[in-house]
């Protein structure tokens, strides 16, 4: 993973708003709809160099394909793997329901599926993946010097020694790195419940022994993985409302056990922690963030179409820099941008863009402060 | 009721006055409970913050407009951002036509019997609670007075006679033993409105014609008693194209007033608290930050609030600081920018961030 050795890097979250057009297809391939996968196909692949394209130009350092083939960061395993067919249930609001009259008021959550596990968990599409990397390989090849596969070993040009060979790359004249998302088992059984495995452990651990053949390939396709694990944090309040923070924790630790047996290093693997990507009062979210190597906090928010001011985003990352050290900190964005593909965005995407752009520039800003 | 009042149609002015009254009592308590030290009437008999100077001052007749038609509600950002804008306004507004006031005859202040029943409603309401102290907010001259004068020789005695206008409700509020606010949004908000784009010279001279209307109106009353509001726009748009506070800064501190109000919780104007390092607040003034924002249903965590109280606690000093709101909650009573309940567990979050600062600071 690199680090902000020479100036602070920026990444994302992963997601990133997708054609309407697309967004459309999706919805139609979730729900079962009419569609034409031909189309879906070329409409994917054009969408992912669009993004990779466009991150580039916004100034972001560590990008991803935007997820633009998935209908959702973690339901999207469904239409790869066996067994989710069964009848689901919505997860429990609880911060809103603290508020019953104002909850009327909010938007109307994503329609997206979420069937429960009703059956034996197999991988029935891997084809799915390999299109991911081809995909992004091939926006990538196309998205300035670099990358095109497995951006190798060769960072740790030292502080001082000036324009290092490979890394260096200034803003905006290319990615510095590429990553991949993929759902945490924890956040798969989150959002789709069990009703097929005896317990919630066994349904983790066959949910792990699958979910690692993705984290492996990813890594072995020379990307970074990131394991979106908002379960560890919204899990709280959205699905284990009446826990105590005891017994929360005990099924956090249990989703962070199953995730570390995939064998990847540690510094090819990021995860991503979130509260749950909705405008709501969030009065309820629980504070205990697990220990990390680097941190990328989110410095532009996905919930709101105010575009933080760069010199707004620059006094945030500052601030992290000072408490864990400048090359620990990669600024990131709170949340995806179209955590689920769906025709009405809370973030406008144009307004998206213009927050990615305020971010690099924010970044710039503190580069200047901390790195002189 | 309000609807009926907005829109000039037949209403019960003895059941509006009742209800105003219950209301007014049931907000104060609200704040009361909320912990919040400085509370107001919440503006409970008014259409809006700007539009009420309709019902109090004469000179003006009504235009109907719709939102997108006024060439001043047009805001700069609208061109960079025209997808998020046409998604905006399917939400944005009542459904009501708005209205427009046009200066076709002289400006005198007619609402000296309104002025007094929310004086009386507001004294009635504070029986009985524990506060601090009390505010009446009254909207300023140049936020009232933008480029609708079709009778006045120049927009330079436009201005000062909505100022003479408005002084005799400004004198009534500090006769009455309130804090007056004065909201002056205008002051920074009509830079991104104004067609064609001016200068920032030409717009601070703008600006100027305004702050010395609204301190002529201030005249003789007593600087203590006086807090003057500025906040870039209550819609929740991107922002991008709004005019820094350092570009302002020393048209707000001219004003005579005691404390200065200003928007700084929300993602574009967060991070101006540092401007205070480099422009001193006069010794005898308080400053009035929001600490948490009418622009978002996240409840801010009374730890934010007390590390932003504590940023310019560190600059100011802590007996300079109020803690406040970025903005009213409901600048308009039909348009709401987030459900009471958020409001007031967003109220209480910033009477505990402001006790936790306290603790620190003392």
């Amino acid at each position: 993973m690199k680090r902000s050795t020479d100036r602070i890097l920026t990444t994302h979250t992963g997601s990133l708003p997708r054609p309407m057009d697309l967004a459309g297809m999706l919805e139609a391939l979730d729900s079962g709809g009419p569609l034409d996968q031909d189309a879906l196909k070329t409409r994917v692949r054009e969408s992912v160099a669009e993004v990779v394209k466009l991150q580039v130009e916004s100034g972001i350092d560590v990008v991803s394909d935007g997820e633009q083939g998935k209908v959702g960061y973690s339901t999207y395993v469904r239409h790869r793997l066996t067994g989710f067919e069964g009848e689901g249930s919505m997860v429990v609001l609880s911060d809103w329901n603290d508020f019953p009259e104002a909850s009327a008021r909010r938007p109307l959550p994503s329609t997206v599926s979420r069937p429960a596990c009703d059956g034996p968990i197999e991988w029935k599409d891997k084809g799915a993946l390999q299109t991911d990397f081809d995909n992004f390989n091939a926006a990538l090849s196309g998205a300035g010097p670099g990358l095109g596969s497995g951006a190798g070993p060769g960072s740790g040009a030292g502080p001082g020694s000036g324009a290092g060979p490979g890394s260096g790359a200034g803003p905006g004249s290319g990615a510095t790195e590429a990553f991949m998302t993929a759902a945490s088992p924890g956040v798969v059984a989150h959002f789709m419940i069990n009703r097929y495995y005896p317990s919630r452990e066994a349904y983790l651990a066959r949910l792990a022994d699958v979910m690692k053949e993705e984290y492996d390939a990813i890594h072995q396709a020379g990307f970074l993985l990131q394991v979106d694990c908002p379960d560890l944090a919204m899990g709280r309040h959205l699905r284990f409302p009446d826990l105590s923070t005891q017994e929360f924790l005990k099924v956090a630790e249990a989703n962070i056990e199953v995730l570390n047996h995939a064998d990847i290093p540690a510094d090819r693997i990021r995860l991503h922690l979130c509260w749950g990507n909705y405008e709501g009062p969030h009065h309820r979210d629980i504070a205990k963030l697990p220990d990390d190597k680097v941190i990328i906090p989110g410095v532009v928010d996905s919930t709101t179409n105010y575009i933080e001011h760069p010199r707004l985003i620059a006094q945030r990352i500052v601030k992290y820099a000072e408490l864990v050290g400048k090359e620990n900190v990669i600024a990131g964005s709170d949340c995806g941008f179209g955590t689920f593909a769906r025709t009405s965005n809370t973030v406008e995407p144009e307004v998206t863009w213009a927050k990615l752009r305020a971010m690099a520039d924010g970044a710039a800003i503190a580069s200047e402060q901390l790195c002189g | 009721m309000i609807r009926a009042l907005q829109n000039g149609q037949d209403y019960d002015s003895v059941a509006l006055d009742d209800q105003v009254k219950t209301a007014v009592a049931d907000v104060v308590r609200q704040q009361a409970d909320a912990g919040v030290d400085i509370p107001s009437d919440g503006e409970q008999g008014k259409t809006g913050f700007l539009l009420y100077g309709n019902e109090r001052l004469s000179g003006f007749e009504q235009v109907a407009i719709q939102l997108g038609d006024n060439p001043r509600v047009i805001r700069r950002d609208q061109a960079a951002f025209a997808d998020f804008y046409e998604e905006y306004f399917k939400t944005e507004g009542d459904g009501g036509p708005r209205w427009q006031p046009v200066c076709t005859s002289p400006i005198a202040y007619t609402g000296q019997a309104i002025i007094q029943s929310d004086i009386d409603h507001f004294k009635a309401a504070l029986q009985g609670v524990s506060v601090e102290e009390a505010f009446l907010p009254a909207i300023a001259p140049g936020t009232f007075g933008r480029g609708q004068n079709q009778y006045y020789p120049d927009e330079e005695a436009f201005l000062f006679a909505i100022a003479d206008a408005l002084k005799v409700e400004y004198k009534a509020i500090v006769d009455a033993g309130f804090v007056l606010q004065i909201d002056d949004p205008g002051l920074p908000d009509t830079w991104d409105m104004l067609n064609p784009a001016p200068s920032l010279p030409d717009y601070q001279k703008y600006a100027a014609v305004r702050i010395d209307a609204l301190n002529h109106a201030l005249e003789g009353l007593p600087q203590e008693q006086i807090r003057y509001h500025i906040c870039w726009g209550s819609w929740h748009g991107p922002h991008s194209t709004d005019i820094p506070l350092k570009d302002v800064v020393d048209l707000v501190l001219r004003v005579r007033a005691g404390g200065y109000s200003i928007e700084a919780a929300n993602p574009r104007h967060e991070h101006e608290w540092k401007l205070w390092r480099e422009v001193k607040l006069p010794d005898d003034k308080v400053l009035i930050p929001g600490v948490i924002a009418h622009t978002t249903n996240h409840i801010e965590h009374p730890e934010l609030v007390a590390d932003r109280i504590m940023n310019y606690a560190g600059i100011v000093g802590k007996e300079n600081v109020i803690a406040g709101t970025d903005c009213g909650f409901s600048q308009r009573a039909l348009n709401p920018r987030l459900h009471p309940s958020i409001v007031w567990a967003k109220l209480q979050a910033l009477s505990e961030g402001a006790k936790l600062a306290s603790k620190q600071l003392w």
